[in-house]
């Protein structure tokens, strides 16, 4: 059951976006239309679970077997950058379909803080793999949520009659900062339910 | 000289005019999860400044011998060993702050400021510049920093500059270690949606300034500042990431 | 020809690029590292007299794999075992893990808190760390720790919910350790 309180852990009290500020970026810049919210966060997930799943095992019997810890961060960003560059490519050429819905979004995320954080805070919580994995998800499903939410929030916007100086970045902000109010309402639930340490 | 006039605008245009959180929209992340506390803001600054600097100087000194195919890794690797250098070197000498600032210290590597700086300015111009840019940028950045951390710790947490001494300790002074200011603070202020708000209402303040004097306002015009913007598709279809009007990128093959 | 070369330079170049980071990070590690452990000796061997002030001298740091904690024996002046300076960590803080230093005595009863690390919200959850009325909570407990709406003894501090569940949560796992201390130290007679 622990693993189901990661999961639900990593979307709802500590989502990625709204409380960890993770992936603030496309967040803000993605987040306008719900076809690009879907997209983007589809990718998100996909390059989190493939990230980990390669950083993994290669932290896990090259760095720390070897003591080279400080080198994680190096290895880390380069691991996520060439293989979101390989994965891009190889959609391109053999699936253009998936290409067309998800590949494009996926250089946005390279450099993200999104993908490096979650890899980062695997290590730092100690998970093992299935742990990793299981955060790694649920943090790319938490930001799904979270931009199909403010997609949803920011349609809205579009009618309404903005102060001059709040207009643009300024009201999203606001708006984010309500939704993320809401979120906080979720901090006992996971407690609840499953209990975050078994 | 004219030069060192053109060299001091590098400085200075971004401590205001070009403040890489508060106008170009660079680097959000990080001050959003950092400007809780002052104390943390500055050491934060001080970090991704560093790191700035001296990327921005290397990358410059490399610029003529990096192959434009693979400059974005490059340039990742150069950004990285520098933040895993001052991560170390914060580790060794002021311990609290690399409790405080977390996972946000390495981070920096990710922080669109300095990818952003090093694609758009230090692979392009000479190590002067490069230097007086990365310092006026990381000097714009922790500016931010300090008064989005004062807004929120003052009206939070109550206090300002609290832990102090874990930076000024560097200095042999310890004995001050703040005020504190309220005794019935607004909590939610240093929590997430705190963050978010403070935010928006400093940027819209920002925009009124700017406006003031006759500038655009702050746009998430980041899709073009943001160093991915040469190889990421959906700048290239045409469909902006914001409404910010779109930017002629420099026609350079990226890597793909 | 030159398609070879196209692919060659770049990546040598990238590849001396690396190579060089590298050393350079090799480098400062050893300088850096070697001041990084002795920092954090010294912080353990302070959070370990807070915690026991009685103790004379403090034995060896073992590590307890299972429970992911670690611990060091107390003893005074005279030879004889006053308890045990155990290290703990606690899910379910604001802000990833809270670290303690728990001071148990030789009946099992926890001693004394010493703060190792905390990251909690400035405004309430980081003045845990100071309120002496919810911390003495902890003073004389032994077998576990939990929160009264777990069942447990413990009154969480109202608003700061999340920072007192990860503090019960460390001091419970250190309990957690010292059963397992017990059960080793029985085992070897």
């Amino acid at each position: 059951m622990k693993l189901a309180g990661i999961f639900l852990t990593a979307i709802l009290t500590e989502n990625f976006i709204l409380c960890k500020f993770l992936g603030i970026c496309p967040f803000l810049g993605v987040s306008k239309k719900l076809k690009t919210a879907i997209g983007m966060s589809t990718a998100v997930i996909f390059v989190m679970a493939l990230a980990t799943a390669v950083t993994f095992p290669i932290n896990k019997y090259l760095l720390e077997k070897n003591g080279l810890d400080y080198l994680q961060t190096i290895v880390f960003i380069l691991v996520i950058a060439a293989l979101v560059q390989f994965v891009e490519i190889v959609l391109k050429k053999f699936i253009p379909s998936l290409y067309e819905a998800l590949g494009i979004y996926l250089p946005l995320i390279t450099t993200n803080c999104a993908v490096l954080g979650v890899v980062l805070l695997n290590v730092d919580n100690g998970y093992n793999f299935a742990e990793s994995m299981i955060n790694s998800i649920g943090g790319g499903a938490g930001f799904m949520v979270a931009m199909i939410m403010f997609a949803g929030v920011r349609e809205r916007l579009e009618g309404c009659d903005i102060p001059k100086a709040l207009k643009g970045l300024p009201i999203t902000l606001i708006a984010a900062a309500l939704v993320s109010l809401s979120f906080q309402g979720f901090s006992g639930v996971v407690d609840g339910i499953f209990g975050l340490f078994s | 000289m004219a030069e060192n006039k053109s060299l001091a605008k590098e400085f200075s245009k971004g401590l205001i005019k070009e403040n890489p959180v508060l106008r170009l929209v660079l680097g959000t992340c990080p001050t959003l999860a950092v400007s809780v506390s002052v104390t943390n803001s500055i050491g934060m600054g001080i970090a991704a400044t560093l790191v700035l600097v001296c990327s921005n100087v290397v990358i410059s000194l490399l610029r003529k011998v990096i192959p434009s195919k693979i400059r974005i890794p490059a340039y990742i690797v150069v950004i990285a060993s520098f933040v895993t250098i001052v991560q170390m070197l914060v580790k060794a000498f002021v311990p609290a702050l690399n409790d405080a600032l977390g996972v946000y210290l390495p981070l920096i590597v990710v922080n669109c400021i300095i990818l952003g700086r090093a694609e758009a300015f230090a692979g392009k111009n000479s190590v002067p510049a490069s230097f007086l840019d990365g310092l006026g940028m990381g000097i714009g950045f922790t500016f931010a920093l300090i008064v989005m951390a004062t807004i929120r710790e003052i009206l939070g947490a109550g206090t300002f500059l609290d832990s102090i001494d874990s930076l000024t300790k560097l200095f042999g002074v310890t004995s001050f270690t703040g005020f504190t200011l309220l005794k019935q603070p607004i909590a939610m202020l240093t929590m997430a949606p705190g963050g978010f708000l403070v935010f928006g209402l400093v940027m819209a303040a920002a925009n009124r300034i700017a406006e003031h004097q006759g500038k655009p306002k702050a746009e998430l015009s980041g899709c073009a500042a943001c160093p991915m913007a040469a190889s990421c598709a959906l700048v290239k279809k045409d469909e902006k990431c914001e409404t910010a009007p779109a930017k002629e990128n420099e026609k350079e093959e990226s890597a793909v | 020809m030159k398609s070879i070369k196209d692919y060659v330079v770049p990546t040598l170049t990238l590849f001396l690029i690396c190579l060089v980071a590298a050393a350079l990070l090799g480098l400062t590690n050893g300088v850096t590292a070697p001041r990084i452990a002795e920092i954090e000796k010294q912080q353990t061997q302070e959070a370990m007299q807070e915690v026991l002030p009685d103790a004379a001298e403090f034995g060896k740091i073992t590590e307890d794999a299972e429970s992911g904690c670690s611990w060091a024996e107390a003893k005074d002046a005279s030879g004889n075992v006053i308890g045990y300076a155990v290290t703990a960590a606690g899910k379910g803080g604001y802000n990833g893990e809270i670290k303690l230093m728990v001071g148990i005595n030789k009946e099992g009863a926890v001693q004394k808190l010493s703060f190792l690390s905390i990251d909690e919200t400035p405004s309430i959850g980081m003045k845990l760390k100071t309120n002496e009325s919810f911390l003495g909570q902890f003073f004389g407990i032994s077998g576990s720790a939990a929160l009264k709406v777990k069942g447990g003894q413990i009154d969480a501090v109202s608003g700061a919910t999340k920072t007192s569940t990860g503090i019960t949560d460390a001091v419970n796992n250190a309990l957690i350790c010292y059963s397992n201390i017990k059960g080793e130290v029985s085992a070897n007679g």
